[in-house]
């Protein structure tokens, strides 16, 4: 590994330089750099919605443990894990939420969308400006969809009644999605930033960091959601 | 955007600012944005530094002040300890310093994403004035105790569980976006904007520090961020993540089955690794400083880098045992102190590698250098007192009590002050171009030295004693004798005293400001890439037209058969040296 061949040096013992030391040797790349800044950023975030689900299966208590199925009670055995070394005490007061159906359409509307980026990928690739500008909208536009959606599922439950303070599912649940959506927001600014330079008739070049940072970053915010929504489906 | 084949010799991403405002004000800069973080942080330093004061006074003169209500002590120690941790040293040692160094220890025009970081000073500031306006707000601050633990922190009863601890979690989620786009930059600017020839294993030990410690705040705070929001929801909408079935004044309230321990957890597996954040940036500079004022290579520098990542990775691992006491599961208990036992020994690896240093070094006792030696012994006070907490058996008896007061403050409060304090004496003539005033600086090391041990020797035996933290007063108790309050006494004096002598350090800056004395570029003849711009204080893209170029590591030091005693990072092998050839 290059990291390890790195930190294993001697550089009391090394003068001088080779043309490949250090990224510096050959300036700082631009896209690198942005891929770089992305990838720590995915790594906060990973951290941040690993433990809500730590969170989340820990504030599960009992549920599911019914010692009459043993499949209920194998399906508890994350949490009695987690919760038996960490001293948390069984709450009984889950109930889990109800999914609304509109979330499966929001899900296939969020793959569309990573579907549009990866096609904008590949109509950068072969330098299709004209292509590009059709799958980079798209791709934006699919993701906005995919918000009003689930503004719209916050909207049908508060209407039903069901809010965050009414059980600990629905409040995960607002959490989860708030959070998420954040991130499809930001994103949604580099998007913008990124898609008017195309309309602008931008260069390949100048819009490749962009076109391609924000189509890994999609496709991350869809790996999270599709986690966070198989997690809201088994409990 | 044009195509260029290097940015590095490219300084057009640079933004020149015009006007005074775009210069100092709204400045892109990271030399300027590291001021202003260092002003902001010391200056809500101060006031954390007047509430300690004030809890001494009432420690012991109890009753004496009278507007040091029961309330208003807990209001205190809460805004001490919060700003003293997060809002002093981490924003000082990160975002000041990780800002200023980075770029010019490793051969860069500037960050990689200049508006970011500007972004992050501002939005930094806005956390600090929340977290002051919680002061002004109905109920004042919280008093919840710097852990914030729920559900006593947003229940009636507790000083400020209306507004001051809304006030307080906004703030701290305020403060972490902040630190998010700042530390973004502070990697990716160190993984990707190094000068031709800085490779990682050639970066200062500095770098190192600020790099990992970075990371680890990149990783941990996110834990803080969700406690913050889900025990804001708790508090203001009634959801019930952290908060049980509960009755409050004789009314149940309408929570159940939420789980503080559960909050526990994520805030210490944020709070350990905040250890981490402000030690590790205090490592890498000490090394550092001792290595320029001993004249000698850092002992082990391979080692030394190596220590600071495992250090790093571990301090992951270890969080519960701030939680001995939660009623956890025993194994859970044997597991964390092992693991913490096992942090003790890359620990312990670094501080014999500065004592070897040391060791038959040209010891220049020089400012910077004094405060470096009063860090190795106020390092190894505080962690030979942690061994002691990290076993479950002797920190039952101990926990919350002054013992544990006077480790962490050894540990994380006066180390990385010593360090900080150190660090600004070794880079001021840098970064002002004038020199402080000797006699004035080693009377500020020496109260401060002998006045932090007058003040958290004490407390050990304090905490043997049981007396315990974060009480008011103590009233009538048996358990008590009439020493303790002997002692509390003697530490509000010394106390008093190290508070005041920072107004000769204030005094020595601020005068050396205008009227020292013109500084060498190189003033300590130290080898790394800060000294070596071609101005002093270093101008906007700190290099003039070309990059520097660098042939060898940051520590050649007293180098058989040289002409000096240092050989700057960018002087290419001589003839006797072997050159790296493949
Ligand atoms: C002259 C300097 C300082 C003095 C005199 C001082 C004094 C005190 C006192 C009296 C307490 C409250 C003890 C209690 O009633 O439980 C306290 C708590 C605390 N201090 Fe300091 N301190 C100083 C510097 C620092 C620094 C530099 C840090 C940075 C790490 C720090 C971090 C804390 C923390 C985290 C707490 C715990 C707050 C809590 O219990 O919630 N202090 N300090
Ligand atoms: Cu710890």
């Amino acid at each position: 590994m290059k990291l390890l061949r790195e930190l294993t040096k001697k550089p009391w013992l090394e003068k001088g330089f080779d043309s490949d030391d250090g990224p510096g040797a050959d300036g700082i790349r631009g896209p690198a750099v942005a891929a770089t800044g992305m990838w720590f950023y995915v790594g906060v975030a990973s951290v941040m919605f690993s433990l809500i689900i730590a969170a989340y299966v820990l504030r599960l208590g009992n549920y599911g443990a019914d010692p009459a199925s043993a499949a209920a009670a194998k399906a508890s055995l994350a949490w009695w894990t987690l919760a038996a070394i960490c001293g948390i005490p069984p709450a009984d007061d889950w109930a889990p939420m109800a999914e609304p159906f509109l979330l499966w359409i929001n899900t296939g509307v969020l793959i569309l969308s990573s579907i549009a980026w990866q096609r904008a990928r590949g109509d950068l690739r072969s330098g299709r400006m004209d292509k590009l500008r059709i799958t980079l909208t798209a791709g934006g536009l699919l993701a906005l969809v995919f918000l009003a959606g689930q503004l719209t599922v916050w909207r049908t439950l508060m209407a039903s009644g069901q809010f965050a303070p009414d059980g600990p599912a629905l409040a995960f649940f607002y959490l989860i999605t708030a959070l998420h959506g954040l991130h499809m927001l930001g994103g949604l600014f580099f998007w913008g930033r990124t898609t008017a330079m195309v309309l602008n008739g931008a260069e390949p070049a100048e819009v490749a960091t962009g076109v391609n940072v924000c189509a890994i970053y999609w496709h991350y915010l869809l790996i999270v959601w599709v986690v966070m929504f198989g997690l809201l489906l088994i409990t | 955007m044009t195509t260029y084949t290097t940015i590095a010799e490219d300084t057009r991403p640079l933004h020149h600012p015009k006007t005074w405002i775009g210069k100092y004000v709204w400045s892109q800069d990271h030399k300027v944005i590291a001021i202003q973080y260092s002003l902001t942080a010391v200056g809500v330093g101060l006031v954390a530094l007047v509430l300690s004061g004030l809890m001494r006074m009432q420690l012991a003169f109890p009753g004496m002040l009278e507007f040091i209500t029961p309330d208003a002590y807990y209001q205190f120690v809460t805004m001490h300890g919060m700003i003293m941790v997060i809002y002093l040293l981490t924003a000082l040692l990160l975002g000041g310093f990780g800002n200023y160094m980075i770029p010019l220890m490793i051969g860069a025009r500037d960050m990689v994403f200049p508006f970011v970081n500007m972004l992050s000073y501002w939005v930094y500031l806005l956390s600090v004035i929340v977290l002051m306006a919680s002061f002004f707000v109905p109920g004042g601050p919280t008093g919840a105790g710097w852990t914030l633990y729920p559900p006593q922190a947003i229940t009636e009863g507790t000083p400020g569980a209306g507004w001051g601890i809304i006030m307080m979690l906004t703030s701290l989620a305020i403060f972490i976006v902040a630190f998010t786009m700042g530390g973004l930059n502070y990697v990716t600017t160190v993984l990707q904007a190094r000068t031709k020839g800085m490779t990682l294993m050639r970066m200062p030990c500095t770098i190192w520090g600020i790099f990992v410690a970075t990371i680890l705040g990149l990783l941990a705070f996110p834990a803080l961020f969700v406690a913050a929001i889900m025990m804001t929801l708790d508090n203001t909408i009634g959801t019930s993540f952290f908060m049980p079935a509960i009755i409050s004044n004789n009314v149940a309230l309408d929570h159940s089955g939420g789980s503080p321990i559960l909050f526990q957890h994520l805030f210490w597996f944020f709070g350990h690794p905040e250890v981490y954040i402000v030690a590790l940036p205090a490592f890498g500079i000490v090394s550092d400083l001792i290595a320029t004022h001993a004249r000698k290579n850092i002992f082990g520098y391979r080692m030394m880098v190596w220590a600071i990542i495992i250090i790093g990775a571990l301090s992951f691992i270890v969080w519960a045992h701030h939680m001995y006491v939660s009623g956890m599961n025993p194994y859970f208990g044997f597991f964390f102190a092992t693991s913490t036992l096992i942090i003790a020994v890359p620990t312990a690896i670094k501080v014999y590698n500065w004592v070897l240093t040391l060791w038959r070094g040209d010891i220049h006792l020089r400012v910077p250098m004094l405060f470096a030696i009063g860090f190795i012994f106020t390092f190894i006070h505080g962690g030979l007192t942690g061994l002691f907490l990290g076993n479950v058996s002797v920190d039952v008896p101990l926990s919350d009590t002054y013992f544990v007061i006077g480790h962490f403050h050894m540990v994380m409060g006066v180390s990385p002050i010593m360090v900080v304090f150190g660090a600004i004496y070794h880079w001021y003539p840098k970064i002002t171009g004038r020199m402080w005033d000797t006699m004035l600086g080693q009377a500020h090391f020496w109260i401060t030295f002998l006045g932090v041990y007058a003040i958290y020797l004490p407390m050990h035996y304090l905490g043997f004693l049981g007396v315990p933290r974060r009480y008011y007063e103590m009233g009538e108790t048996a358990f008590v004798p009439e020493s303790v309050h002997l002692a509390n006494v003697g530490i509000t004096i010394a106390a008093l005293t190290v508070g005041a002598a920072q107004l000769i350090f204030f005094y020595n800056l601020i005068y050396s400001y205008f009227k020292g004395r013109k500084a060498d570029p190189n003033p300590w003849g130290a080898t790394s890439l800060e000294w070596l711009t071609p101005d002093t204080p270093p101008a906007h893209g700190n290099w003039g037209p070309d990059l520097p170029k660098v042939y060898r590591w940051a520590y050649d030091y007293s180098v058989p058969g040289a002409a000096q005693d240092f050989i700057p990072q960018t002087t290419p092998p001589g003839p006797d040296e072997t050159p790296h050839d493949h």
